[in-house]
């Protein structure tokens, strides 16, 4: 059981991790930063002044103690040389407050509103991204991108930043104190610094993988609760708690275990760090010791080097351990940068209509095909089809041909339903002709643009959602400009004028997963009332109005009904009234068009139409 | 095994560590629950705490020595004294590091066994048959519970450990200093009381900033989350710019709140430092003051120096991180306990414990399990011992006293009950197979009565074999939910869940019309069906959870619309081959489908819930016509003349009530 588990979670891991979505290159992600970086150039100059001179302010304090050490040991200066060494260390002190706040402040504007025009610009390429593209990398990847990647950045950066401005610039100019008061001072110090080249390299090697580890066992774990609880019903009435309850148990204590590895890599790298900083100490007492001894230095000189060294401490150790946050949050702009930077593979220039040759010659083409397959033409006799489809064939493997030289038009209110069994190819016709994916040979005509849109053409499938927002917001997605009488008239064209009056802040109402919860029926006359404000000159519909149950199958009907009055649409026909109310039918089957034609024509044609129908007419003549 | 459990820093044990966690009854304040959390991992916490002291006074013990090396070996002019303080230095640093790698290690240790407990405490409750009261029902706000709530809680372990370390460092850095100069101890003893608390203020209203902060950058991630959850319908309506818009405008509000915040964080780090500063230019210039009278060593000058700057660090860090650790996780122990705590709507305490303990009392000892839920309240709650929940899933309990007759043939349904303005009064034969069309809100009323969640709004109930349904032993009637939710792992493994094995699987699955797609697929039943079954088609999703429910081969099954996204042909043929897979057995269709309509032995009626009042005493002759519809089609075909028939009345009828 355990074996198989992990097994198939391997499986699925291996082939999740297939046709992923890009991820950026170092110079993608450089040139991502700058182009959200704009033109704040100065204000990032600005911050590395501040920083420098905040960290040089700092500085004052333990100069100032070498000074007073100095003092003490000569024994010729007064308490009047001890007021000017306070108040320049209070002063430095004060000064280094102000300026380190003020730097980091500022380095934390400029950081945060780039995340924020990354993570907006991000958002908006994943909608334009081609929809295929992203269904095959799965919508996963996607929301992972938008909604993890984007909250490791966001969170990482706030650590990584002030590590990197502060402590970055506190070592550089602490270096260089120490440089002042005696460079041989400085030598010491430089002799570790192959020690902590050798510790960070040694961690960059063994910290990424255990951390990605440790990532992928939580989002395991998310996992596993998660689907746990969405089917909590189903989990209840198969008995499967215990079963889920181990599973979660298992992914959390997989988790305490990376965690752990997780903490041993950091501490050992600590353990290297602290040897750098015993050796550098050593050092430093040595060269002290020489060059007092040999009165080439004051005892005040020494005692400034070595409070200098302390100092570095904590900026060492915080700038060096956010290297791996660095890293994962580098990974993860990357992750984002590669959707921003996506581009979808090069279609050939024949499978989008578009760019096609003549619509004339198309057109006599599709009715020369018409001829040969059997396939009647267009029933608009003389207007153009709105939607065409000519000799179109898809297939994922090659093997397994999905469709094969299927052709259709689709006039200007025209309604087509698409008949057959299950895994005939229904919904495959219905993405190519919306444009999910290409067709692997043949041709799809879709509408031309409208003003400011993409394609004249709606698609909406069986997937329905709720937008976690009010009412209003919800349909006006689909037409932003859409004022709310013209939101009511959509929803009264689909008979949800009833819904409306029932919410209990009408338009304003806030529904989805944190407001007033909608059922599935209801949900669907949502997306077709969207569909109504959206206006579009072709509608897709692929199996629109499953998941509603058989209860509502009458409303839904009407509703779609009306919906697509006045418009093309073609209609992935579940149950036989759907296709009946359409002004042609095809059937489908093993992904070819078998038949053709409108209800009464398919049933006097005596074939598989015409079977289906007498089943369904008898378990339905009671009605 | 148990050599790796008792050292968890040289490996991770394998199974989970016992933890004793707090008690969760009512008189439990969020408060004391934190408490009891940060001692809940003793064993490990104190060991850890006590190596923290000790790494915490060997970095405070750095800068001391490094003033007596100073002072006698560099001032001095010793060679002899150099190395010696060297050799001191080395001797510190091993006793500190080693001190710091372990004490780290077996804190963290502690601190995640605490997690990981706190963890599967509230994914069992979560996932408790007996359901969940309040927010915690919404799988997102569950999902956060058990994992950023939990996780925040647990950090607090952390307060048992580290901020002794730094308590130790000042107490020890206080003390060296007054040994030197009173003045001087006296005015860490006094400022770093002052200063950890100056700080701690300071940073409560930080905090407050933060967690709008956080408020709203988490709106944003939801957000962005709730659109791309929609992506399909967004990119169908080509609604993407739309959609961008409406993300950019709330990323720009976060965007406000985060920089907000960071001013008042400027503002905090900015007087922190200050502060910081001035208490050490003053403890500087003390110092220097009595260096120059004399009355202290240039040595002792810059050990109180160097020990002052050092304190520094564990003062902030006890006065930023104690407060913040410790705000939220209260406030995560108060979510914590309110799931832990939650009523159980649809839980029979007294039943399901005796049923769990498998004692014999008098009274029928059933459980809500009886409804094709466990009882969970007798498993051991240890998410540690639930190695594999498939032993505790196969059914029928053996010492379950006064069983109720499992003979199929004597399992008949009684129902009587209202729903909405509609009454259902009927009663199911044993091996019947009966449809009931019901609207959406009717059948989500009969699938809360069938299962066990909830009461009938009016009628004696649902009662098989003239027993309340509670006292069915598990697995002899199963509700199959209408969404059709697939796990992890195979289609198989889907099917062949609870006490359903491979060869009933398969059978199944070849009733519910799955085998032709099955087929078509690279690994037949062996395929992975990918998170939450999307690699399947919504019909086919439906399919594979028909199988398994028929694959229980319960006596009796309710079905809520298994076939609403499957094409009409494939509907058809289904229909026809429940029949046959179903029979002698008890199965009622909660759909409208004609096919299923069709399919079923007979179509039961609604009447309205008055009538059924005034029939009330006409109760027997309604049973024995039950019967009579029964003997007729119950030999199997499906499509004997009466079957059309009674589909035909009653759906007449069902156009009434309408």
């Amino acid at each position: 059981m355990t074996a198989r588990d992990s097994d198939t979670a391997a499986e699925a891991g291996a082939s999740r991790a297939g046709r992923r979505l890009p991820v950026a290159d170092a110079r993608q992600v450089a040139r991502a930063v700058r182009a959200a970086l704009g033109g704040r150039w100065w204000s990032l100059a600005g911050v590395v002044a501040i920083l420098t001179a905040g960290a040089a302010a700092d500085l004052i304090a333990p100069a100032a103690l070498g000074g007073l050490v100095d003092a003490v040991e000569s024994g010729e200066t007064g308490t009047a040389w001890l007021w000017t060494l306070g108040a320049a260390m209070v002063g430095g002190a004060l000064v280094g407050a102000v300026l380190t706040a003020v730097g980091v402040v500022t380095a934390s504007r400029l950081y945060e509103t780039v995340i924020a025009q990354l993570r907006e610009r991000m958002v908006a390429r994943a909608f334009e991204l081609p929809q295929g593209m992203v269904e095959e990398a799965g919508s996963g990847d996607l929301v992972s991108r938008a909604t993890d990647d984007v909250a490791e950045i966001s969170q990482a950066a706030p650590r990584i930043v002030p590590a990197l401005t502060s402590s970055l610039f506190t070592i550089a100019v602490t270096l260089v104190g120490i440089a002042v008061v005696d460079y041989r001072y400085a030598l010491a110090v430089a002799v570790i610094v192959p020690i902590h080249v050798f510790a960070v390299r040694w961690y960059l090697r063994n910290a990424p993988q255990v951390y990605t580890a440790q990532r992928a066992a939580m989002a395991e774990r998310a996992h596993h609760l998660l689907t746990s609880l969405h089917g909590i019903d189903t989990v209840h009435a198969y008995r499967l708690q215990d079963r889920h309850n181990a599973r979660i148990a298992r992914a959390s204590w997989q988790v305490v275990g990376w965690e752990l590895r997780a903490r041993v890599v950091q501490n050992r790298f600590f353990g290297r760090l602290n040897v750098a900083e015993f050796l550098g100490m050593t050092g430093l007492l040595v060269v002290g010791y020489l060059l007092v001894t040999n009165d080439l230095g004051t005892l005040g000189g020494a005692t400034t080097a070595i409070m200098f060294f302390i100092r570095l401490f904590n900026p060492i150790n915080s700038l060096l351990i956010v290297i791996d946050d660095m890293q994962s949050a580098l990974a993860s702009l990357a992750r984002i940068v590669g959707v921003i930077d996506a581009t979808p593979e090069p279609q050939e220039p024949g499978h989008d209509a578009v760019s096609a040759p003549g619509d004339a010659d198309d057109r006599e083409d599709a009715a020369d095909n018409g001829e040969d397959d059997a396939v009647s033409a267009l029933a608009d006799a003389g207007a153009p089809p709105v939607l065409a489809l000519r000799d179109v064939a898809f297939h994922y493997d090659p093997d397994r041909p999905v469709l094969n030289g299927v052709s259709l038009e689709i006039g200007r209110t025209e309604t087509v339903a698409l008949v057959g069994p299950s895994g005939a190819g229904k919904s495959t016709v219905a993405a190519l002709a919306a444009g999910v994916h290409e067709p692997t040979a043949g041709s799809v005509r879709r509408p031309p643009a409208a003003e400011g849109r993409d394609r004249d053409l709606v698609l909406i499938t069986q997937e329905v959602h709720v937008f976690a927002a009010t009412l209003r917001e919800n349909l006006t997605l689909a037409a932003p400009s859409a004022d709310d009488e013209q939101v009511r008239a959509a929803l009264a064209t689909v008979g949800a004028d009833g819904l409306l009056a029932r919410l209990p802040e009408g338009l304003d109402t806030v529904v989805g997963t944190e407001g007033h919860s909608l059922t599935p029926a209801e949900a669907q006359l949502l997306a077709l009332a969207r569909m109504v404000l959206a206006d579009p000159a072709v509608a897709i519909l692929d199996e629109a109005t499953a998941e509603a149950g058989s209860a509502h199958a009458g409303t839904l009907d009407s509703a779609t009904a009306a919906a697509l009055s006045g418009r093309a649409g073609l209609v992935v026909a579940h149950r036989l009234d759907q296709a009946k109310a359409c002004d042609r039918i095809l059937v489908i089957e093993s992904g070819r068009i078998i038949e053709e034609g409108s209800h009464t024509d398919l049933r006097a044609l005596g074939g598989t139409y015409a079977a289906l129908w007498e089943a369904w007419s008898r378990q339905t003549a009671p009605r | 095994m148990a050599g790796r459990t008792r050292r968890p820093w040289a490996r991770v044990p394998e199974e989970p560590v016992p933890v004793e966690l707090p008690p969760t009854g009512p008189e439990q304040t969020p408060r004391r629950f934190t408490i009891g959390v940060i001692l809940a991992a003793k064993r490990y916490t104190l060991p850890a705490a006590g190596l923290i002291v000790l790494w915490q006074l060997g970095e405070a013990l750095v800068p001391v020595l490094m003033g007596v090396a100073i002072d006698r070996a560099i001032g001095g002019a010793d060679p002899v004294e150099l190395v010696l303080w060297i050799g001191v230095l080395v001797l510190n640093y091993l006793m500190f590091m080693l001190s710091f790698q372990f004490g780290s290690r077996i804190g963290l240790f502690g601190m995640q066994a605490v997690q990981h407990r706190l963890r599967t405490a509230v994914s069992e409750r979560l996932l408790d048959p007996g359901g969940l009261e309040g927010a915690a029902r919404l799988p997102g706000v569950g999902l956060s519970v058990a994992s950023s709530d939990v996780s925040r809680l647990a950090m607090a372990v952390a307060i048992a450990v580290y901020p002794l370390g730094e308590f130790a460092a000042i107490i020890f850095g206080g003390v060296v200093l007054f040994t030197l100069s009173w003045p001087l101890g006296l005015a860490v003893f006094v400022g770093a009381p002052a200063m950890i608390l100056l700080i701690d203020r300071a940073g409560g209203t930080l905090r407050r900033r933060s967690g709008r902060e956080q408020a709203l950058a988490a709106s944003a991630a939801g957000k962005a989350a709730d659109l791309m959850a929609g992506y399909r319908i967004v990119t169908g309506l080509r609604a993407g710019p739309e959609a961008a818009a409406r993300y950019r405008r709330s990323s720009r509000d976060a965007l406000q709140a985060t920089l907000h915040a960071k001013s008042a964080q400027g503002v905090l780090l900015g007087s922190m430092n200050a502060a910081t500063g001035v208490f050490l230019a003053a403890i500087t210039l003390t110092a220097g003051w009595q260096a120059l009278s004399g009355s202290l060593s240039v040595g002792a000058l810059i050990t109180v120096v160097g020990l002052a700057q050092f304190l520094v660090g564990p003062m902030t860090m006890v006065a930023t991180n104690f407060g913040t650790i410790w705000a939220s996780a209260t406030a995560s122990a108060e979510r914590v306990l309110d799931v832990l705590r939650s009523p159980k709507p649809y839980e029979r305490p007294a039943a399901s414990a005796a049923f769990a303990n498998g004692t014999t009392e008098a009274a029928p000892a059933p459980g809500h399990g009886a409804i094709g839920t466990a009882p969970g309240a007798g498993q051991p709650t240890g998410g540690d011992t639930a190695a594999d929940g498939d032993a505790d899933t196969d059914g029928r309990h053996p010492t379950d006293p006064e069983p109720l007759d499992l003979d199929p043939d004597h399992l008949h349904l009684d129902l009587d009950l209202t729903l909405g303005a509609a009454a259902l009064r009927d009663r199911v034969a044993p091996g019947e197979c009966v449809a009931v069309p019901v609207d959406g809100t009717q059948a989500a009323e009969l699938v809360a009565v069938l299962s066990g969640r909830a009461e009938p709004g009016g009628g004696e109930g649902v009662r098989l074999a003239g027993r309340a349904l509670a006292d069915a032993p598990p697995g002899t009637l199963l509700v199959a939910p209408h969404a059709a939710d697939l796990f992890d792992g195979t289609v198989l493994d889907n099917v062949a869940v609870g006490g359903a094995d491979t060869d009933r699987a398969l059978a199944a699955l070849e009733d519910a019309g799955c085998a032709e797609f099955l087929r078509a697929m690279p690994e037949d039943v062996h395929t992975a069906v990918g998170e939450g079954g999307r690699r399947l088609s919504g019909g086919q999703r439906q399919r594979v959870a028909l199988a398994r429910a028929l694959a229980q081969d319960t006596p009796v099954l309710v079905l809520h619309d298994p076939t609403t996204a499957v094409d009409s042909v494939t509907e058809q043929a289904v229909a026809a081959r429940l029949r046959t897979c179903r029979q002698g057995r008890t199965t009622v269709l909660l759909t409208r489908s004609p096919a299923l309509l069709a399919a079923a032995d007979r179509v039961l009626r609604l009447g309205s819930a008055q009538e059924t009042q005034e029939t009330q005493e006409t109760q027997e002759p309604q049973a024995a016509q039950g019967h009579e519809y029964t003997d007729a089609p119950g030999t199997g075909t499906p499509t004997t003349a009466t079957t059309p028939t009674t589909a035909s009345t009653a759906t007449t009828a069902q156009g009434g009530t309408r």
